[in-house]
C-alpha cells in the first residue's frame, strides 16, 4: 500500500488496514497525535474504523507541551 | 473611528481596516500563547473576542505571559480585558473564566471565524483540532515553543487549507524545557500574524 505522510510517499504492507495500524507501525504517541485523513480531520475514536487504501493522503499532527 | 483606530490608517489602508474590524476571534486559554496572542491582534486592529481561560494571574507567570504584578490573584481573562480595553477603548470582549474539556469545548467559539489554540499540555491540543477541525473555522494552533535555543526554528505549517500549527514542533515542556518570553511571544505573534496575512488575503 503506498500512502502519502505529511507530504512523503510512503510504503507500506497491507496489515496498516486502518489509521490506528498505522500508528502503531509508526510508534506515534497517539494521546499527543492527530490525524487529517484526504482532507478530514479523524476523531481517534474512529481510527480503527477508518480504513486505509492506496494513495490516501495523511497529515500526523504530533503536539508537544508548552502555551 | 477612535484615536486608535484612526491612528491604523497611518499603515493600513481603510478596506484592510474594515475587513479585519468585521473578524471574530476565538482564543482558547489566555496564558503565554493566549495572552500575547490576544495583545498582537488587538494592536492589529481586530476588536471581537472570545477568550477563555479558567486561570487565575501567579507571579511565576510574569516570564512570559501578558500580566503586571498588580494584576497578581485577578482571573486572565479580567485582567486582559480591562488591559487591552487601554489599547482600543471599542473592542468586545467575550472573557469566559472557564476551563475547557472534553465536555464542553465543542459548546465555545460557535460564531467565531477564526480560533487560536493557546492550551499548554500536547493533549488539549489534540482535543481542539478533533473538536473544531472539520469545522470549517480558520484554526492556528502552537506547538514547540519551549527552551533557549532556535536551532530548530518556530515555522508555521499548513496542514489543511484552514489548519496552521506554529512552532517547532519539538521542544516540549514537558522534556523539563523551560517556557520562556523570547520563543513563547515569538510564537504568539507568529500565530496573530498568520491571521492577519490570511484576513488582509496577502
Amino acid at each position: 500500500m503506498d500512502l502519502i505522510i505529511n507530504g512523503e510517499n510512503k510504503k507500506f504492507g497491507d496489515s496498516v488496514k486502518n489509521i490506528e495500524l498505522l500508528l502503531d507501525s509508526l510508534s506515534v504517541k497517539k494521546e499527543k497525535s492527530a490525524v487529517e485523513l484526504n482532507g478530514k480531520i479523524i476523531d481517534q475514536k474512529i481510527w480503527r474504523s477508518s480504513e486505509l487504501k492506496t494513495g490516501d493522503k495523511l497529515e500526523i499532527v504530533t503536539f508537544v507541551g508548552g502555551g | 473611528m477612535n484615536n486608535f483606530s484612526g491612528a491604523l490608517l497611518k499603515y493600513l489602508s481603510k478596506e484592510q481596516i474594515e475587513k479585519i474590524q468585521k473578524i471574530k476571534i476565538g482564543i482558547a486559554g489566555c496564558g503565554g500563547l493566549g495572552s500575547n496572542i490576544a495583545n498582537a491582534l488587538v494592536r492589529s486592529g481586530f476588536r471581537d473576542f472570545e477568550i477563555i481561560d479558567h486561570d487565575a494571574v501567579e507571579v511565576s507567570n510574569l516570564n512570559r505571559q501578558n500580566f503586571y504584578l498588580d494584576e497578581i490573584g485577578l482571573s486572565k481573562v479580567e485582567a486582559t480585558t480591562t488591559r487591552l480595553i487601554k489599547i482600543n477603548p471599542d473592542i468586545n470582549i467575550a472573557a469566559k473564566k472557564l476551563y475547557l474539556d472534553e465536555s464542553n469545548i465543542s459548546l465555545q467559539f460557535k460564531d467565531r471565524d477564526i480560533i487560536f489554540e493557546a492550551f499548554d499540555s500536547a493533549e488539549s491540543k489534540k482535543l481542539f483540532i478533533e473538536t473544531f477541525g472539520n469545522s470549517g473555522k480558520l484554526l492556528i494552533l502552537g506547538s514547540g515553543m519551549a527552551g533557549i535555543s532556535n536551532k530548530k526554528p518556530i515555522a508555521v505549517r499548513k496542514i489543511k487549507d484552514n489548519i496552521y500549527i506554529v512552532g517547532d514542533e519539538e521542544a516540549d515542556i514537558e522534556k523539563g524545557l523551560p517556557p520562556l518570553a523570547p520563543r513563547v511571544i515569538a510564537c504568539a505573534a507568529m500565530m496573530a500574524g498568520v491571521a492577519l496575512e490570511q484576513v488582509l488575503g496577502q
